[in-house]
Formats: C-alpha cells, sequence, structure tokens
C-alpha cells in the first residue's frame, strides 16, 4: 500500500478492510463448500492455500522474491521517561496488543455475535438448532481473523522484514494458544507471555539452539499434562 | 459386473477378493520387476524414490488414514530413521541390522510421541506432532557429534555382510521388496483384530472404547507402526541420496507427505503408492510445463508451491476421496455402466464439534 503513496493511516486501515473482506471472501469460496466435513479438511484446504498465496506472490516481478522494509513513522523514535528508555516500536506494539485484547475480550464476553461464535466453536449442529445463523457467523469470524492476522503483520513488519515466507512465524503462534488453552483469551496472553519467557530464559541460561525448540518442548509437555491449556474449561462428552 | 458369491468366512478376509486382482497386482509386480530393463536410469531413479516416498505414505496412511489421527510433524520419523541408518552404516553395521535399528528406534520415537495423542485429538495433535517436528529437526542441527550439524553427513553404500550393494538397479531391488514386505505387512495388519481396532478407533473413538478397545494401547501401536515405516523409508531415502542433512525433514517435508495421502486417497492402501506417483512426477511435469509459461510465472521460485496448493485445494473441494477416490467412481461408472447414480459416493455430513470435548 505504501507503494502507491498512500499516507501510513490510511494504508493500515485499508491493509485491515481488505484482509477482513479477503478473509470473508475466501470462507465464501472455499471454506463454506466443505462446511460439514472433518476439521482436517479445513486444514489441509488452508494449508493448500498458503502454498497458492506464497506461490502468487513470488510471481509478482520485482516484489515477490526480494524482502522490503516497512517504513512507520514511530521507526526509531525513542522515549525517555523517568529514566527508562523505551522503543517506541516495542511500545506501539504493546499497546495495540493490549487494545486489541480487551477489545476481543468485550466481544467474547459480552455482546451476542462473540457467545454465538462460541457456541457454534463447541458444537455447529447444536449452535444450528438454537438458531444461531452458522453460515454467517463463519464468514463473520474468518473475516475477523483475517483482520487480526493482518494487525499482527503489521506490527511485526517494521521489526523483521517483509517477505514470502514470512508466515512461517504464525506458527509460533500455536504455542501460545495451546498452552493458554484454546477459547480462552486471558489464557492466550498469559501462554504467550509465558512461551516468550521461556524462549528468552532459555536462550539465556541454555546452550545455544534450546530457545528454538523451548516453545516447543513446552507444548509437548503441556499436553501430555494438561491438555485443556491452564485456562481452558474441562469439558468432557457424554453418550 | 462381477458379484462375488461368498461361501466360506476365509473369503472376508483374503487379501485378493477374486481372481482379477492376483492377475493385475501379479501382472504389476511382474513389470516392477521387468523395470530395470525397460526403462532408463533416470527414470529408474524416480521409481525408486516413488517406492521409498510409498513406503512412508503407507506409514502415515496407517496413522492418519485407518487410525484418524493426523500426524504434522512425519518427516521427523523420517529423518530419525535416516540418521539412525547413516550413523550405524558409517559405524560398520550391516544393512540389515541398521536397518531395523532405524526402524526400531524410529517406533520408539513414534511411542514417545504418541503420549500426547491419548489426551488430545484433531488439530490438538497436529499441533504436539509438529512441535515434535521441530524440535527433532533441531536436535539433528545442532547435535553435532552425532549428526554433523547442519553441514549433513555422507553415508556409505548399503553393506550386506561384506557384499556391498552399489548399483542404482540392485538398490531399486532393495527398495521393491521392502515396499512389498510393507504393503502385505499393512494389508495383513488391516484384515486382523489390530487393524480393525484402529479403523473402529477412526470411526468413533467413543463407540471403540465401548467395545473394549484399549484406547491408549491402540492408538500407541498405531504410531509405533507407522513410525516404523516411516524409519525404514527414511533409511532407504539416505541410502539413495547418500547425503542428508536436517533441512531435508523440516516441517514442508511433513506437509509434503501429508499432501501425498491426502491428493492419494485418505484411508486406502492405493492411496499411499498414487500420492507418492503424484508427489515424484509433480515436479517433472512442472519443468515440462515450464518453459510455455511467461517468464515471470515459469521462472517464480514458488510455482511449484503454487502448483500443490492449487492441485491440493481442488481435491479437497472436488474429491475427498483422493485419486484412488476418483479411480473408484470411474471403475463403478464402467462396471454398471448405464446405471450409474451421481449420488452413489456422496457420504453423510458430519458437524465440526471442539475438539476441546473428549
Amino acid at each position: 500500500m505504501t507503494f502507491f503513496g498512500f499516507p501510513y493511516w490510511l494504508s493500515v486501515l485499508s491493509t485491515l478492510a481488505g484482509m477482513a473482506l479477503f478473509g470473508m471472501l475466501l470462507e465464501r469460496l472455499v471454506i463454506r463448500p466443505i462446511l460439514g466435513q472433518p476439521a482436517f479438511s479445513v486444514v489441509m484446504l488452508t494449508i493448500g492455500i498458503g502454498y497458492m498465496m506464497r506461490g502468487l506472490i513470488t510471481m509478482i516481478p520485482g516484489i515477490g522474491t526480494e524482502t522490503h522494509a516497512l517504513p512507520v513513522p514511530y521507526k526509531d523514535q525513542i522515549w525517555k521517561l523517568a529514566g527508562l528508555v523505551l522503543n517506541v516500536e516495542q511500545m506501539v506494539v504493546i499497546a495495540v496488543t493490549s487494545i486489541l485484547c480487551a477489545l476481543l475480550y468485550l466481544l467474547f464476553r459480552y455482546s451476542k455475535l462473540g457467545i454465538a461464535m462460541q457456541a457454534a466453536s463447541q458444537n455447529q449442529l447444536a449452535a444450528y438448532y438454537m438458531g444461531i445463523p452458522v453460515r454467517k457467523l463463519n464468514g463473520v469470524a474468518w473475516g475477523l481473523a483475517s483482520a487480526v492476522a493482518a494487525v499482527a503483520g503489521l506490527l511485526l513488519a517494521p521489526i523483521t522484514f517483509v517477505h514470502a515466507n514470512m508466515g512461517f512465524i504464525g506458527l509460533k503462534a500455536m504455542p501460545a494458544a495451546v498452552v493458554g488453552g484454546f477459547g480462552s483469551l486471558p489464557g492466550a496472553i498469559v501462554g504467550g507471555l509465558l512461551i516468550g519467557i521461556v524462549e528468552s530464559l532459555s536462550g539465556f541460561y541454555l546452550p545455544d539452539g534450546f530457545k528454538d525448540t523451548a516453545a516447543y518442548v513446552v507444548v509437548l509437555i503441556m499436553l501430555v499434562v494438561k491438555p485443556n491449556g491452564l485456562f481452558g474449561e474441562k469439558l468432557r462428552k457424554k453418550v | 459386473m462381477r458379484f462375488i458369491f461368498k461361501t466360506d468366512y476365509e473369503q472376508d478376509i483374503k487379501l485378493s477378493r477374486h481372481g482379477g486382482h492376483v492377475f493385475w497386482y501379479g501382472a504389476l509386480l511382474l513389470a516392477l520387476l521387468a523395470a530395470p530393463w525397460l526403462v532408463p536410469e533416470y527414470w529408474l531413479a524416480q521409481l525408486t524414490f516413488v517406492l521409498i516416498y510409498a513406503i512412508a505414505g503407507l506409514g502415515l496412511m496407517l496413522l492418519a488414514g485407518y487410525t484418524g489421527l493426523f500426524s504434522l510433524g512425519h518427516a521427523a520419523f523420517l529423518g530419525v530413521g535416516a540418521y539412525t541408518q547413516a550413523v550405524l552404516t558409517n559405524a560398520g553395521l550391516p544393512f540389515p541390522l541398521a536397518l531395523v535399528c532405524a526402524a526400531g528406534l524410529s517406533a520408539a520415537v513414534g511411542v514417545v510421541v504418541g503420549l500426547p495423542a491419548l489426551r488430545v485429538k484433531g488439530i490438538y495433535l497436529g499441533m504436539a506432532t509438529l512441535s515434535f517436528g521441530f524440535i527433532v529437526e533441531e536436535v539433528l542441527a545442532r547435535w553435532e557429534s552425532v549428526t554433523g550439524g547442519n553441514a549433513g553427513i555422507h553415508i556409505k553404500k548399503p553393506d550386506f555382510f561384506g557384499w556391498t550393494l552399489d548399483s542404482g538397479e540392485a538398490f531399486y531391488f532393495l527398495c521393491l521388496l521392502l515396499t512389498v514386505l510393507a504393503t502385505l505387512g499393512i494389508l495383513n495388519l488391516l484384515r486382523a483384530p489390530t487393524g480393525r481396532a484402529f479403523v473402529a478407533i477412526r470411526d468413533s473413538e467413543i463407540s471403540a472404547q465401548s467395545m473394549g478397545i484399549h484406547l491408549a494401547r491402540y492408538k500407541t501401536l498405531s504410531f509405533a507402526w507407522s513410525a516404523a515405516l516411516a524409519g525404514v523409508a527414511g533409511a532407504l531415502y539416505a541410502h539413495k541420496l547418500q547425503f542428508i542433512s536436517p533441512d531435508q525433514f523440516d516441517i514442508l517435508q511433513s506437509i509434503d507427505l501429508l499432501l501425498m495421502i491426502v491428493i492419494g486417497g485418505v484411508g486406502s492402501v492405493h492411496g499411499a503408492f498414487l500420492g507418492a506417483i503424484f508427489l515424484i512426477s509433480m515436479p517433472q511435469l512442472i519443468a515440462m510445463v515450464k518453459d510455455y509459461l511467461p517468464p515471470s510465472v515459469g521462472q517464480a521460485p514458488g510455482l511449484q508451491g503454487f502448483v500443490y496448493g492449487a492441485v491440493l485445494v481442488a481435491f479437497v473441494l472436488f474429491e475427498p476421496q483422493g485419486l484412488y477416490g476418483r479411480w473408484l467412481k470411474i471403475r463403478t461408472y464402467l462396471q454398471m455402466f448405464p446405471f450409474y447414480r451421481k449420488g452413489m459416493f456422496k457420504r453423510q455430513k458430519s458437524f465440526q464439534k471442539s475438539d476441546r470435548l473428549k
């Protein structure tokens, strides 16, 4: 977007809106037809789409194969606050994350939409029976998820670089979600913090190489010991 | 249309349903045995790769297609097998012993990874196996004293108690032998109580449990067999390439293996082979049509990924039962020629429930 000379804030907004639309479109075109098939089909489908998009990006001449830096207005600025030196870049990440978390928490806790989404996530068929428009809801969920992922991408871009294989960073998000327990926003935050702390501590105290795997070791242990995560609900299916 | 008149219980569990099976699979085996004299060396090497991937695919098929446990880290087992084989062969162990060790170690690792599988399923299991895959890749890269780190490791030719297997043809026959053994082993397993227990677990864990199937035991067993086959495939892979490095066993390789069985057809032994043929022949096909495409598309590094992704999406959307499912449909169409109905293969919809519920 900034490529075309848009001002920063406008391009951020249009990126978010564009990604939300794209997510909904994707749901409409490919996810909805396989509604009613096992979750694994969706996983394979999204892997396939990921492959396709990565391939497509590399086909755009001049953009695809290079790495780019995302120029942001707050790049390389420093705040000095009572003896603390704070990097604005990181402060922006923290601030946006907390606002986003609060918004999502409110959405899932209090709004009809959020509660309906939770219901559909637990049992689609039962949600149908209760009159929840599961198909429409799926579209909204995909749009929302795409927009949130776009925010993450925008926050990450100035710190790393923009390139075609950025997507693999997203795999790091899963340990956080597992440790915290899916379906629990506070869990996701605590999980993310925990993973981050474990990663940096093991990078400091343990030999080289443990840093990258520490998160995954934590996940494996977590899944063996407490599969529902720290904050996940304990539910048991009854026949 | 062939009607099979069953007069005996033994007929139900026979490996070949009818004479046609014996004839066609016999012919296939003969063709494969004659392949070294029929096809040029390059294609023989590709055929060897097909066989190797088919063994790994059989392993994953047992786990994913028949037990319903999806593994996103299967390349890790391949890697464990390959490195075990490489280290032991270089230490002077003969091929059969090294192969048994490679399969055994992979199976042992598989049991360890299977532990989370006892408590989680669906996407959670995918994540557990994915994490495991990352850990193994990192271990292979960092444990330099044994694995040679990122620089990789060379492996000697397979050695049978003093007789060295150094030609491509001989290695092809070795792979063929192991593939046939693995296929027969899997087919036999699937008609035995153990295999039926696997299928029962896939279809419904709760009903399987109610029928007295020990979930933990059978899931672990499935992981062990699957990992052992992947280990064997990894060992052959190492011998074939003669050089292995950790980045050959990364997440992309795991996804390739999954892609292979999904495209081949989840839940069929044929699917593993069809998928392997697809996986090996696709890059060749792409290379062939590359020259006819505009340069910005044809020379893009992501072209192969794009084609794989597109094929995968198309299969999941339009033919969830994969190549083998498509073949079944064509065969049924031909067999009952004017009477084929569209809804014959329609599957019942199952609505998604949370994996969080056990």
